[in-house]
């Protein structure tokens, strides 16, 4: 950086006298001789192409090309350090919970463990989307199925409208979807700690009254979970069941790849 | 504790549903776009559609259905007006360059 300010102190001392030489010719015009004289070592020093400046001008050139580049350099490693963390996280949805199925029957989030599995929340007077995301949900555990030759996916609904859903309407409910659905409900607090494990928001008030009519407001994801309980995607109702079936199936891919079976 | 009354059943929805689209193409038709509980019971074009609609789907359902028509009118007068100013650039455009 000194040196660049020493160059550029030594540029402009030369150029002004320059100028002053330049102002004197023009006003001396009578001396015919002494202008020509002059006029030829005007020309070769004024304008841009000295040496000295096409010098400084390359060398300051090349200082900021490397200059720029180590930045771009720095930038790049901090955006990679960046992704790769991000790939290494992994959202913290499913845990325990402890629920009872439309048989009558407890069950624990354990028994989930050594199946891969689909969960869906809802409830059971949802007006459209419910319904229409547990058929898709139905519709991806046969396809599956269908391509492992076995039984492959569980499906499960929890539902997050305690008051209403009992057991007897949960069983109504789930017998209209797929033959192996399991349809869990429970108390308020056993319900409340289901959607927290898998990160789901609902609006049932604890007061509710189980005779009253009304909506309960609530995410709207399937998740996919391994068989060792872990998440692996999850499916808002945009997707249509071949697009969840395609990416089922691709999971299933990386699962195997890793040198596990399903 | 009381037993709630069961939950639609596939066939419930399907015939609610029906009944929903049905009243909604008859208020395109007539291109009201008031929202139903704006208008008293039994009167204008609709009245009888109106009437099995609610008949066939739950109170919450037709305040839900009738909601989100609304909001989908006026998304879709958001998204007309949208359109209307670009094909009007563009024909301002299409004339400077003549």
């Amino acid at each position: 950086m000194q040196s660049f300010q020493r160059q550029v102190a030594r540029t402009t001392g030369r150029s002004l006298p320059l100028a002053n030489r330049n102002a004197g010719s023009t006003i001396s015009r009578r001396c015919i001789s002494q202008q020509t004289g002059q006029g030829a070592r005007d020309r070769a020093a004024v304008g841009p192409f000295t040496w000295r400046a096409g010098a400084l001008f390359t060398v300051t050139g090349v200082g900021l090309y490397f200059y720029f580049e180590s930045e771009k350099a720095k930038v790049q490693e901090r955006k990679r350090q960046e992704t790769m963390t991000k790939s290494v996280g992994k959202p913290n949805i499913g845990g325990p919970f402890n629920l009872i199925t439309q048989d009558g029957k407890p069950f624990s989030s354990d028994e989930l463990l050594g199946k891969w599995s689909l969960i869906y929340f809802g409830f059971t007077n949802c007006p459209d989307i419910c319904p229409e995301m547990l058929d898709s949900l139905s519709e991806v555990t046969v396809k599956t199925d269908q391509l492992l030759g076995k039984e492959f996916i569980q499906p499960v609904f929890i539902s997050c409208d305690p008051a209403r859903d009992t057991v007897a309407q949960v069983k109504r409910y789930v017998s209209e979807f797929h033959p192996r659905m399991i349809g869990l409900t429970g108390p308020f607090e056993a319900v409340k700690q289901a959607c927290k494990a898998y990160r789901v928001y609902f609006s049932t008030p604890p007061d509710a009254k189980p005779t009253e009519d009304y909506l309960v407001d609530h995410s709207i994801f399937f998740y996919l979970m391994d068989s060792d309980g872990q998440f692996v995607d999850a499916f808002g109702k945009n997707s249509t069941s071949p697009e969840i079936t395609a990416k089922v199936m691709d999971h299933v891919e990386k699962w195997k790849a890793a040198g596990r079976s399903v | 504790m009381s037993t709630p009354p069961p939950a639609p059943s596939r066939n419930d929805r399907k015939a609610c549903w029906a009944a929903r689209d049905e009243f909604f193409q008859c208020l395109n038709a007539n291109s009201v776009n008031v929202p139903p509980e704006f208008q008293p019971r039994g009167q204008g074009a609709c009245a009888k559609q109106r009437e099995a609609y609610e008949g066939a789907c739950a109170k919450s359902w037709v305040e839900y259905f009738n909601k989100r028509r609304v909001l989908e009118i006026r998304q879709q007068i958001t998204l007309d007006a949208q359109q209307a100013d670009r094909d009007a650039r563009d024909r301002a455009y299409d004339a400077k360059q003549k």
